[in-house]
């Protein structure tokens, strides 16, 4: 089927939609913090395991390589992951 | 059983398991100072209504260690077995069930200085039908306080396609990553990581086991993803957030929302259940169904589904146990649906079935 004027449309207001809601989402978080950054002595809690961002690369990798694999593009955890030519 | 049902595996064992990534945005802002290895299993299996499509089996191996008071090396090595059946358009799958396998290893060297790191990499992917190769470099900077971490990244990859059906012989596609990315510690309790990227890649990037599938030979990619984790001591836990918009230059936007909340337990176990959404609209030139409406000799053409117009739901569960001596394991299950209706902000794409998967992955590892 082919794509018409209207439902091209309707696509782009249903992505500025899509886009408005996600910086709504971001904005409200980030209005939800204090910003104090921490004194050496502060950071017992951002050195715990779960405060880490990709604490298990191996677990990190297959996660991202299962959603590149179903859906129809990944990015944003890194450079070099892509390399297969099958989206 | 014919070379195209062999070769649609080859295809989808292509994609479900790509390449490791050359150089992930690291936030640490110190050398480790210990080394570190980790084995890991993961068994994936994924249906629609009425039929088993793929299974995977992988495991792989990563190893990290500090060495001469200054550098980092690390590695890792993944071997993947798939079989299954795979879509030729659509929700149509190749009758043949066969198994396909993929060998893919990395390495990379990391510098340390007082205020800053870098780091080179390589990585190279083997099978059958798909040989790729890359290479990258990355850079970090952080304040004197630490407590804010800038990133560059950048990554080449080079990969020569042959598919057994012979639709294309050695094909190429040469692939251009750019990261830039800031850690920042908001708070005693609080962290973010912001990273946009950029990928731009010119050659093959058609599906050579779809049937009529024919795609640009350019493609451009911008995401924007940030996590938030917010530990909070009063009750052992940590929220972990994560948010990417994403646009790709053939045509679909997506959204991904996930958190993640990791209790701490007794005795070092961990339990951290998570739920992720996902949602994309369509690229320009997918077609609704019925096959082959909407194809033009000479023009783009793709009746894959993953470049449909869908939202997807996964909920997942992982347990940890810490041990003495620095030794760790877990066990994680996540399971995923995907369906047009589901798509935020607009229809999803119609006349397509349920799309589901669940993998489990477990994993060891042993700091020393």
């Amino acid at each position: 089927m082919t794509t018409s004027p209207r439902s091209s449309l309707r696509e782009r207001r249903s992505r500025g939609a899509v886009q408005g809601v996600a910086v709504l989402a971001f904005a409200v978080l980030v209005a939800g913090c204090t910003f104090a950054p921490p004194k050496p002595w502060e950071k017992g809690e951002l050195a715990r395991p779960a405060m880490q961002f990709d604490a298990d690369r191996l677990e990190a990798r297959n996660q991202e390589h299962v959603y590149q694999s179903k859906e129809a593009v990944s990015g944003g955890y890194g450079v070099g992951g892509g390399g297969c030519g099958c989206n | 059983m014919a070379a195209t049902d062999r070769g649609s595996v080859r295809a989808l064992m292509a994609a479900a398991l790509a390449l490791p990534g050359i150089a992930p945005p690291a936030s640490a802002q110190t050398m480790p100072d210990e080394g570190v290895v980790s084995l890991r299993y993961l068994d994936y299996r994924d249906w629609q209504p009425g039929a088993d499509r793929m299974r995977v089996e992988s495991p792989s191996f990563y190893v990290m260690k500090p060495f001469g008071g200054s550098w980092v090396a690390e590695g890792s090595v993944v071997y993947d077995a798939m079989s299954g059946a795979s879509p030729r358009y659509f929700n149509t799958l190749s009758g043949a069930s066969v198994t396909e396998y993929r060998t893919a290893a990395d390495a990379k060297l990391t510098k340390y200085f007082d205020r800053y790191a870098i780091g080179v990499g390589g990585v190279v992917s083997s099978e059958r039908d798909y040989l790729s190769r890359g290479g990258g470099f990355d850079a970090r900077w952080w304040t004197e306080d630490r407590n804010t971490t800038v990133a560059f990244s950048f990554a080449g990859t080079a990969d020569t396609i042959n598919p057994v059906n012979e639709v294309v012989v050695d094909a190429k596609k040469h692939t251009l990553d750019f990261l830039v990315g800031i850690t920042q510690a908001i708070n005693p309790n609080a962290i973010v990581q912001s990273n946009v990227t950029y990928s731009q890649g010119h050659g093959y990037y058609s599906d050579p086991y779809k049937l009529l599938d024919t795609r640009p030979d350019r493609r451009r990619v911008l995401a924007w993803l940030t996590r938030w984790n917010q530990a909070v001591p009063s009750v052992d836990g940590t929220l972990k957030l994560a948010f990417r918009l994403l646009d790709d230059s053939f045509g679909s936007t997506s959204v991904m929302a996930g958190a993640e909340w990791a209790q701490a337990l007794p005795y070092g176990f961990t339990v951290t259940p998570g739920l992720r959404y996902y949602t994309q609209s369509a690229a320009d030139f997918y077609r609704n169904p019925p096959f082959p409406t909407g194809y033009v000799p000479g023009e783009y053409y793709t009746a894959d589904t993953r470049l449909s117009a869908f939202g997807a739901f996964t909920g997942s569960l992982k347990v940890a146990k810490s041990f003495a001596d620095g030794w760790s394991a877990d066990l994680r299950v996540d399971l995923y649906r995907q369906r047009a209706s589901w798509r935020l902000g607009g229809d999803g794409s119609p006349g397509l079935e349920t799309f589901s998967a669940r993998w489990i992955q477990a994993g060891v590892s042993k700091t020393f």
